[in-house]
């Protein structure tokens, strides 16, 4: 029993030291290479700075998941420690293009009917008055 | 205690081992949550592509839903208004992702179970397809419609050159008719109401226009008991000398009758972001306050029509 509080001291510095002896990891810490999403991602801010969220949400929200399909296989594969096989390689090629297509159509759509809305406000304002109206001198 | 030290020399590896598995981290940081499969569309997923096929009584795929998608949407931006002039090169690359998913399919067409692969690469080149289709009529549709917006601005561009002739135009007192208040007080006569009515009629007609309200007084100082009613309710005029507090009596009066103006004009049913009214007193005559005469012309409100320059963002 007298022993009991050295075999806990020993206890807890062999904990200690097993936790500043752990070696580097076989694989070394590597978040995958993003750049590979980058013409999606700045087409997807392209559009949403333009108002998508409001004139486009469908393919917006369509471009976002693809995206999120393509990093998510960027993850995976570096979480097994590997390189993309052909296979994963064009599934990610795949998967970007889709998204950077995408949300292009976000950004046309947006832009469309961005000038709708104006053109209808004019139009509307143009209705709202005859033009001969304006000519009558004020009574 | 020959014992001892095996049994600490156990205990002891045993608790270096331990603190190595405690604190062992993973070295790639945790995916992203990927989105459920049935989300993706075609073109991601084999399964979810497989899922498209159009299958006859007997369950044999006889084609391809994302296919005849683009297909449509092909043949619809073919026939929308503009495409040809204004988005040719979507239009181009639709039609060639087109032809090259129904080349795709035609190569598995007779066994396109067999080929999850194949499928694939169909519904990505059919998104494709789509999504230029797609692009190439929102294109047209913007261009068409900015080539409208420019025709509609034109014509309220003329119509400004036309509604300009009476931009900064004083009506009242003028081609409207004279404001006038009961002797002392804020309260329109008869005949203002008619100016007012007046006044209202024209920004109906004119929805672009605004007015500017603007009470006046002549410089005569305020009898003792209004003066003194007047520092009663603005104790903080107190210290100012006697011209002073005279001036602010005649700006508070003008302003009262301003604001009766602006009331009246809302009662007419104007909007009140359509009508600015101020008091300036006695510090803008138009008449000398030596003469009864100028000190009458100077006691007025001034209703001018002002036109905003449009807003043309888009």
């Amino acid at each position: 029993m007298r022993r009991m509080p050295i075999v806990l001291l020993l206890t807890c510095l062999g904990l200690v030291a097993g936790c500043a002896s752990n070696p580097e990891p076989m694989v070394a810490p590597q978040a995958p290479d993003e750049s590979r999403l980058a013409s999606a991602r700045a087409a997807i801010e392209e559009a949403a700075a333009a108002g998508a969220e409001r004139l486009a949400p469908g393919p917006l929200r369509d471009a976002r998941q693809r995206l999120t399909a393509a990093r998510a296989l960027l993850y995976q594969v570096a979480g097994s420690g590997q390189s993309l096989s052909d296979d994963q390689q064009a599934r990610l090629e795949g998967l970007v293009q889709a998204a950077t297509l995408d949300a292009r159509y976000a950004l046309s759509q947006t832009q469309a009917r961005a000038v709708q809305t104006k053109l209808d406000q004019l139009q509307a304002e143009l209705d709202a008055q005859p033009a001969a109206q304006a000519e009558e001198a004020p009574r | 205690m020959n014992r001892t030290y095996p049994v600490l020399g156990l205990v002891i590896s045993a608790a270096w081992l331990g603190g190595c598995a405690v604190w062992q981290t993973d070295p790639v940081p945790p995916p992203p949550p990927p989105p459920a499969a049935a989300q993706l569309g075609e073109g991601d997923v084999p399964q979810t592509v497989q899922d498209k096929l159009r299958r006859n009584d007997q369950g044999e795929p006889v084609g391809f839903a994302a296919l005849d998608a683009a297909e449509q949407a092909v043949n619809a931006a073919q026939r929308t208004t503009g495409v040809d002039e204004y988005a040719p090169e979507p239009l181009k690359q639709a039609v060639q992702t087109l032809d090259a998913a129904r080349a795709t399919w035609s190569g598995i067409a007779d066994d396109p179970l067999s080929s999850p692969a194949g499928l694939a690469e169909v519904g990505r080149q059919a998104h494709a397809a789509r999504r230029w289709a797609q692009i190439a009529r929102a294109d047209a549709r913007r261009e068409t419609g900015l080539r409208q917006l420019a025709i509609v601005s034109n014509k309220l561009d003329a119509r400004d050159a036309v509604d300009q002739r009476w931009a900064g135009t004083m009506v009242a007192p003028g081609e409207f008719g004279e404001l006038v208040f009961a002797t002392g007080t804020d309260r329109l006569t008869g005949d203002s109401m008619a100016v007012v009515d007046r006044v209202a009629t024209f920004l109906e007609e004119h929805p672009r226009y605004r007015v500017q309200v603007v009470g006046h007084t002549d410089n005569t100082p305020p009898s003792a008991g209004n003066l003194a009613a007047f520092l009663d309710d603005n104790p903080d005029l107190r210290d100012l000398d006697r011209g002073e507090q005279a001036a602010a009596y005649n700006r508070a009066v003008s302003q009262r009758r301003a604001d009766a103006v602006r009331a009246a004009l809302l009662e007419q049913g104007v909007a009140d972001s359509r009508i600015d009214a101020e008091g300036r007193g006695a510090a803008d005559p138009r008449a000398s306050n030596d003469s009864a005469g100028g000190r009458r012309a100077n006691r007025r409100v001034e209703i001018t029509l002002v036109l905003p320059p449009r807003n043309t963002d888009s």
